[in-house]
């Protein structure tokens, strides 16, 4: 099964938020909680619409990246251009933000150990028509 | 009044600034105070904020609520517009563990309209954040039920009239729309928990976890910078009637929620290591208050998750003196 590279800067999409008064003994305590999980995940994909069918659909991911680490992966996959919108749902029902962690949505929403985005894309022509695409 | 009457009143006292750098005269901007439900969200009032600022706009065709985004002023940090902001408050924030006599002052934000970071998803149309919402919503209903179809069912005059709710601040539409969406027995509990991050190991050094070692020997561990949010789901165990705060919270973070029940056994062990170096215990949080650990946890999440259905439980540390 192939892997989605992680991407080393989403796992500082929310890094910018300094906490100075964590205490120093706090650091050990929430350290162990706080780690990545390196742990890989299984992850399918289905077409939805006009997106146009992906060779391989299964695909692992390491649990501690951002859901935007998928978004990133998958644009890169179909080659879309910056203009083109991507629709990505959880089990067909809903777009998770983009710092989801992927272990969280992994835990909450499997569906025979694989967590299933439906994707959808548009292009800039049917934006005017389209849904609007979060995030 | 009850709880969750309180909670959908509480609010927050914002002092909103205009970035410097685009303001036609500097730091001289007058600041813009508002006072925002906890429940409701930044880009509900950028209307108000863009006609309130416009004028003083080197650029005034920068201008727009795409453009838009707000850091906070004290550490210039990016604030997340998907957030409720009674949340973003509590995370940017935390209140202080003992409660202090201090006045609250207005929580500073500083408005600006371009170089729009790039860690901050975008808003590409107008109804970006209600579709964000929406999504919430969903998320949850399919955490309680086991699908979304509670909330997709809700028909296009409940739904529009459900989000308005939020904007207005309407309590009795809002509840009569989501009487409809709670089930009596959930399957499971939306719930996060966001944990302070302390700064992130060097990616050089071994990834083994050294807890029992509290000064990494390559970073002070000093002003924290990192990952601040760790988001935790409820886990998908079947659920019991008398699960509470606490049981939740010490299966996730033992170190931090010590189980009452096995404490005794290690009592020793403990004062030992309080005597020596000061405990370090987090403590639950949510809508700024702390909750008591032996609430039942379905309660909890009746009586007071947010307009989108979550309950955000902000853990803050402190050190046991």
């Amino acid at each position: 099964m192939e892997r989605i590279p992680d991407d080393l800067e989403n796992l500082n999409l929310a890094s910018s938020i300094i906490i100075s008064n964590i205490p120093e003994d706090a650091t050990a305590a929430l350290n162990r909680y706080t780690q990545a999980d390196t742990a890989k995940v299984a992850i399918r994909f289905k077409a939805v619409g006009r997106a146009p069918i992906l060779k391989q659909q299964v695909y692992k991911i390491t649990s501690g990246q951002r859901f935007q680490t998928v978004t990133t992966f998958l644009r890169r996959q179909l080659k879309l251009r910056p203009s083109d919108t991507l629709f990505l749902y959880i089990n067909s029902t809903f777009a998770p933000s983009l710092d989801e962690v992927i272990g969280n949505l992994y835990q909450s929403f499997k569906v025979n150990d694989e967590l299933i985005y439906s994707s959808n894309y548009t292009q800039r022509d049917l934006m005017q028509t389209a849904p609007c695409p979060y995030p | 009044m009850d709880i969750k009457r309180l909670i959908w009143h509480g609010s927050i006292p914002l002092k909103i600034t205009l970035s410097k750098t685009e303001s036609r005269i500097w730091d001289q901007t007058t600041p813009y105070y508002i006072e925002i439900p906890r429940i409701s969200y930044l880009p509900v009032y950028l209307d108000l904020l863009i006609g309130f600022f416009r004028t003083f706009l080197l650029d005034e065709s920068t201008a727009s609520a795409g453009n838009a985004w707000f850091s906070t002023a004290e550490d210039a940090i990016p604030v997340r517009w998907h957030l409720p902001i009674g949340l973003l408050h509590d995370l940017h924030r935390p209140p202080p563990p003992a409660s202090s006599s201090t006045t609250p002052q207005p929580w500073h934000l500083v408005l600006h309209f371009t170089n729009y970071p790039d860690i901050l998803a975008r808003r590409q149309c107008d109804w970006a954040m209600r579709d964000a919402y929406m999504n919430k919503l969903k998320e949850a209903d399919f955490l309680r039920c086991g699908s979304a179809k509670r909330v997709m069912s809700l028909s296009k005059h409940d739904s529009d009239a459900l989000w308005q709710s939020v904007v207005d601040h309407d309590l009795d539409t809002f509840t009569r729309i989501t009487s409809t969406l709670l089930p009596t027995t959930p399957r499971n509990l939306p719930i996060r928990i966001y944990l302070p991050t302390p700064a992130p190991a060097p990616p050089s050094s071994p990834t083994t976890p050294t807890p029992s070692n509290p000064h990494p020997s390559s970073k002070p561990p000093t002003a924290s910078v990192g990952p601040p949010l760790n988001t935790v789901h409820q886990p998908l165990t079947p659920l019991s009637q008398s699960q509470t705060l606490n049981d939740l919270l010490s299966s996730h973070f033992p170190a931090l929620f010590p189980d009452p029940a096995k404490s005794k056994s290690t009592l020793q062990r403990q004062r030992e290591r309080e005597r020596s170096n000061g405990k370090v215990l987090g403590r639950a949080m949510i809508h700024g208050v702390k909750i008591p650990g032996e609430m039942p946890l379905v309660e909890v999440v009746r009586e007071m998750a947010g307009a989108d259905g979550w309950v955000d439980i902000v853990v803050v540390v402190v050190v046991m003196t």
